[in-house]
């Protein structure tokens, strides 16, 4: 009985490190690359996700040639390759929880929700802020799948900002407007990330 | 007391390994995509599992480009890049973590950008 619950734990452990290991596969391969491996992916006849949408009966998506489906194309493998870095920031703020919370709440009678809502929402908002400003940041920054996935898109649909500053700058040669775009930029980042800091103080709650 | 619903159970997997199964597919699809010549590749319905399979594209790797070379190179950047985000990202970790001064956050996620 005892082997039989030790190896129950076991499996456990593992199928758990599978899925890790799964949902961090795209994390750990390049940007240039997997926009590649999505140019193909969203291609409109030959692509995988059309043949997954013609298998669940919806219509086909012309992905990177019609204005409208460019961006949520990009957006669709931006999330595809980021959800595995904050999967890991999020469980690794779940584990920094202390199970004595829990305990303690189970003692006072707290059912699941209210130990969810009380304990793990106030406790992981760190976190949550954390995973907030930097994926702000990284979209804000969003470069390499425009260049190569859609090169700034069917009648500049997907042309985001740090793409505009390079075609600027090395393909026009306005380099100092460029730079100033930049500058800007960056104005704008830090601006974003202030006012974050500053919204923080009513929901983020350091333990 | 408060054990979970088997049907939640269920649900809560159906989710998690339908989200595993699509992020594993592209991957899935690219390696079986190396495996085929440029006929199969616009094959429909595509085949997974090519035939028959084209290995030499794999031989074409090592034998086109001067692959030793560019390995070496990236294992040169990766080194480098090691050896300085230790010292550095170590540094800089304890002087946000143990000693505090003004604008100590705003310095932080200026760092994430």
């Amino acid at each position: 009985m005892r082997k039989l619950k030790l190896n129950y734990k076991y499996q456990q452990w593992l199928w758990g490190y599978i899925f890790i290991f799964i949902y961090y596969l795209p994390v750990i391969s390049m940007m240039a690359a997997v926009s590649m491996l999505w140019k193909w992916l969203l291609s409109p006849n030959h692509g995988l996700v059309n043949l997954i949408l013609g298998f669940f009966g919806l219509p086909k998506v012309n992905w990177l040639l019609d204005p409208r489906w460019a961006m949520p194309g990009l957006i669709l493998m931006s999330i595809w390759k980021g959800t595995g870095f904050n999967m890991v920031i999020f469980l690794a703020g779940l584990q920094g929880i202390p199970k004595v919370y829990y305990e303690a709440a189970k003692i006072d009678g707290a059912n699941r929700w209210q130990r969810f809502r009380y304990i793990t929402l106030p406790l992981l908002s760190p976190t949550t802020f954390f995973v907030i400003i930097t994926t702000m940041i990284h979209s804000f920054q969003i470069f390499q799948q425009a260049y190569i996935v859609t090169e700034g898109g069917p009648r500049e649909a997907t042309t985001t900002i740090v793409y505009y500053i390079y075609k600027n700058a090395f393909e026009w040669f306005n380099m100092g407007y460029a730079c100033a775009q930049a500058v800007f930029l960056l104005v704008i980042l830090l601006l974003a990330t202030l006012i974050q800091m500053k919204f923080q103080r009513r929901w983020v709650f350091y333990g | 007391m408060d054990r979970i619903h088997p049907a939640w159970k269920v649900i809560a997997y159906v989710i998690a390994i339908s989200i595993a199964i699509s992020m594993i597919l592209p991957f899935l699809w690219m390696v079986s995509t190396s495996l085929k010549d440029n006929n199969q590749i616009f094959m429909i319905p595509p085949q997974w599992i090519p035939k028959p399979v084209h290995w030499e594209n794999y031989k074409k790797v090592f034998e086109l480009l001067n692959f030793g070379r560019y390995y070496l190179n990236t294992i040169i950047v990766t080194a480098g890049r090691m050896v300085g985000m230790f010292f550095v990202c170590t540094m800089a970790g304890y002087a946000f973590a143990r000693l505090k001064f003004p604008g100590r956050d705003l310095v932080v996620l200026s760092m994430f950008s």
